[in-house]
């Protein structure tokens, strides 16, 4: 609750309020006044109109409404009307008559701007009168409101209000009066004695006020009654016009309850009382009345406002503050109800986020479980409980390792895995894939293979404050895999097996060791063998794409590698053929690529594929260029040529299996069309990007510039963790920097 | 004149066995041959080979259960055996070498020539570790 201190100011304000209030309400009556005398060299003459011929029926209209000037009267009327025209001979008048009346007919167009300005000042003058009247108007409704409410109040309550003046000495008007209904007798006898004070003494009121302070106590309460502790004591206060004419008393019943609340609003309302008001009559009625009420309205309103408070502090959030005041507490509960609707509605927003949160935790395909930095599982759905076998009452608080454990599907791997200490220790997320053969064994001693990601859970400083587990059981899909992993062995076997003899009898029949083919058969029989070595070369990357599409890059062999090692070796491959084509071949390599931690086998995979593709689709004497560059997330490996480029309309089917653009297929007879697909599913394997661009510009040493050829451009993808600590992503489970 | 060594065959597909057969006695080296496992492991059981060339995909007893098997028996555990095969996957490979192959090619990959090549290499080896 507010303390005294609050309330004392309070009513300061309200008094100064009141103040503001009395003199605005008197100089508007007086402005009004000014404003219609201002009007009167128009309006005083009601006999005459004048109207201005022009097209602009807004002044028309309001000239017109104006006046009605007598014949007579006309030329005065004109020259006070232009009176302040300095270009008056300009604007011609022409008289016309009707009906007794004069019409003045302007010419619009020569009427000068300086009429305009002052029938706009006109309008703008009285549109403040009635501006100003209206205001007033409605400090009037508002006032009767006040007084209303306060009569209501007063009615209801104790209290008692009676403001009487004398006219002459005889004569008493009550200008209004509540009766104290529990007290009416010393009520009614505190009136009667004064009345009869005033009749019998024949003395000013002022001094019948004198008379009464005496016998007033020091608070200048005179005290009626005392009931059960409770004093019921009258003020008086005398009232005094403008002019300091007495103009009547007026008395102001409390009962203790109120005197005790707001002892200090007595205090400055005797204060008020014993020194000389000078104050106009309506104000100080007016000002008792506001505070009188203000002064319960403060009690109302801070009782309501603190209600309201200890409701919503209780939980209910759709508890609003009734106070219709029409003050600053009213204005306040208006805030304070804003203010609960926007925390009502934020609440209902965060309601439904964590509802719908919720939903998706709880649809979630994976299981979800979600431990704290001390490694006690604080979260998890409904499919993290199945796929445990275990109830979230079993899991939750529980330490993460009393309740599950990883170790390798292969036993005689015998390492110890722990997904939480990587995390926590190299803040690194975790991932381990169906490929990793990792089984999960939960306390209640059921194992399987686990499929899962461990990210770290970050605070509001990005701090880890623990780990976010999302997983599966892949046992069904480890089968299918076995399945579809034998499916490929087998139909590889299959495949190879008839082939094989293809190409080992021909190469029997080409080595002459059993009798001499002529020449035609010679030849028939090279081609036989050269298309078994094709056919084999098909079936290999067709197998190794079947496998990389169904079981990912498979097993990793991460190495450090040297990626500019890697390129010569790839570009040596094609010794022969580069002599053969005189091709002028370049690498350049950024020094920082000495040392990538990688796939030894998966990265020449690529970067064969697409030496092959430059060294075989270059013309004689053509230029290729290797480089590796990196940035801060990824090498780039870039191979360039300035062959015989990709035709503009089958660049978006170069990835595409078989496919082979027609150049290609003029320029190289031979090609599974696979090399790129195969590319590609190894890029895509390991997160990376793969992409080319044709023809792309070759600037020779004189500076000339053309547009030849390909190039072909690979990622590898990589993480830092810190300035010195850069893994990839796909590395899974040894973890090791790229740097 | 030294001895002539004797190789081996084990493989069910005629034509291979044939061909290993004709080129190995071009290089003056006994070829003998085994339809499957089990008459593989009988016949090195009971006579004495240099190499084994041995097929994975056989009748009855395949290739991995021969290797698992001859280790038994000290007596032939220590001859030379290079898995010729059309299963190429990185498991199988692991899998022969892991149980004691000394060499595994993938026959579609490889030229006769270059089998023999690999023989004679291994006989040539052994030889040299008498």
């Amino acid at each position: 609750m507010f303390s005294l201190k609050v309330r004392t100011k309070l009513f300061g304000s309200f008094l100064a309020a009141i103040l503001l209030l009395t003199a605005t309400v008197l100089t508007g009556i007086v402005q009004n006044d000014r404003q219609m005398s201002q009007l009167n060299f128009v309006t005083q003459e009601k006999e005459a109109y004048l109207v201005l011929n022009n097209h602009y029926s807004g002044i028309r209209q309001y000239i017109t409404t104006i006046g009605k000037v007598p014949s007579a009267e006309l030329p005065s009327v004109i020259v006070n009307f232009y009176h302040h025209t300095a270009d008056f001979e300009n604007a011609i008048p022409q008289f016309g008559s009707g009906d007794g009346e004069a019409e003045i007919i302007l010419s619009f167009q020569k009427l000068n701007a300086y009429i305009l300005r002052k029938v706009d000042q006109i309008i703008k003058q009285t549109q403040t009168i009635n501006d100003q009247q209206e205001r007033l108007t409605a400090l009037l409704a508002q006032l009767r409101t006040k007084r209303y409410a306060l009569e209501a109040e007063l009615s209801k309550d104790t209290n008692a209000l009676l403001l009487f003046r004398t006219l002459g000495y005889e004569e008493k008007e009550f200008i209004f009066q509540y009766k104290d209904r529990s007290h009416r007798e010393e009520w009614s006898s505190v009136i009667n004695n004064l009345l009869r004070a005033i009749e019998q003494k024949n003395i000013p009121l002022r001094d019948v006020m004198a008379e009464y302070a005496a016998a007033a106590d020091e608070t200048g309460a005179i005290i009626l009654s005392v009931e059960d502790g409770r004093r019921n004591v009258v003020y008086l206060s005398a009232v005094v016009d403008a002019a300091g004419v007495d103009y009547g008393i007026l008395m102001h019943k409390l009962n203790e309850r109120i005197q005790t609340e707001f002892a200090n609003t007595e205090a400055r309302t005797h204060a008020q009382r014993t020194g000389s008001i000078v104050f106009v009559g309506l104000a100080l009625i007016v000002g008792l009345v506001i505070t009188m009420q203000t002064t319960a309205n403060v009690n109302m309103s801070l009782t309501e406002l603190s209600r309201v408070a200890e409701e919503v502090g209780r939980g209910n959030l759709k508890r609003r503050a009734v106070i219709r005041t029409q003050d600053e507490f009213e204005q306040i509960s208006e805030s304070v109800n804003k203010m609960l609707s926007d925390v009502d509605r934020s609440q209902q927003d965060l309601r439904e986020m964590t509802h719908r949160s919720n939903a998706i935790i709880a649809a979630m395909g994976e299981g979800l479980l979600v431990v704290d930095i001390n490694r006690t599982i604080i979260l998890m759905n409904k499919k993290a409980e199945d796929i445990l076998a275990m109830s979230i009452a079993q899991l939750i608080g529980k330490s993460f390792h009393d309740v599950i454990n990883f170790e390798p599907e292969d036993k005689r791997k015998n390492e110890k895995i722990d997904p939480l200490d990587d995390l926590f220790e190299k803040h690194i997320s975790v991932y381990f894939k169906m490929t990793d053969s990792i089984l999960l064994k939960t306390a209640k001693g059921q194992a399987f293979p686990v499929e899962l990601v461990m990210t770290p859970l970050k605070g509001e400083e990005l701090e880890t404050i623990g780990a976010i587990m999302v997983f599966r059981n892949v046992t069904e899909q480890k089968h299918l895999d076995e399945a579809k992993s034998n499916f490929i062995a087998i139909a590889s076997h299959q495949l190879r097996t008839p082939l094989t003899s293809i190409r080992w009898y021909a190469e029997m029949m080409n080595s002459k060791n059993f009798g001499d083919l002529n020449k035609e058969q010679d030849e028939f029989m090279a081609k036989i063998y050269r298309g078994s070595l094709r056919l084999n070369d098909i079936i290999k990357v067709l197998l190794s794409l079947a496998q990389s599409e169904s079981r990912g890059l498979g097993d990793l062999d991460m190495q450090l590698l040297d990626f500019e090692e890697v390129c010569k070796e790839s570009v040596n491959m094609f010794e022969e053929l580069v002599r053969r084509k005189d091709l002028k071949i370049t690498i350049h390599a950024a020094e920082y690529s000495k040392e990538i931690y990688f796939d030894r086998l998966l990265l020449h995979q690529v970067i064969d594929n697409m030496v092959s593709n430059a060294v075989n689709y270059s013309e004689k004497g053509g230029q290729i260029e290797l480089s590796v560059a990196y940035t801060e997330k990824e090498i780039v490996v870039s191979v360039k040529d300035d062959g015989i480029g990709i035709p503009k309309q089958q660049q978006g089917d170069i990835f595409t299996r078989f496919f082979r653009a027609d150049n290609a297929r003029v320029h190289v007879a031979d090609g599974s069309g696979l090399g790129l697909t195969f590319a590609r599913s190894l890029v895509e394997g390991w997160k990376g990007r793969i992409w080319f661009e044709s023809p792309i510009a070759w600037t020779n040493e004189k500076g000339e510039t053309r547009m030849a050829g390909t190039a072909f451009y690979f990622t590898v993808p990589y993480q830092c963790v810190d300035e010195k600590k850069c893994i990839s992503y796909f590395i899974t489970r040894e973890k090791k920097p790229l740097i | 004149m030294a001895d002539r060594k004797r190789v081996l065959v084990i493989e069910d597909e005629e034509p291979f066995a044939k061909l290993y057969g004709l080129k190995l006695n071009q290089e003056g080296i006994d070829a003998v041959l085994a339809f499957d496992g089990d008459e593989g492991l009988g016949k090195l059981l009971a006579e004495h080979f240099d190499l084994v060339l041995l097929d994975l995909m056989l009748p009855k007893h395949d290739g991995f259960w021969l290797l698992e098997e001859r280790k038994k028996y000290t007596g032939i555990a220590k001859v030379p055996v290079i898995v010729l095969s059309n299963l190429g996957q990185k498991e199988d490979i692991m899998r022969a070498k892991g149980l004691g192959a000394v060499d595994y090619i993938v026959k579609s990959d490889s030229s006769i020539q270059q089998i023999i090549d690999m023989a004679k290499r291994q006989l040539a080896l052994s030889e040299s570790q008498k």
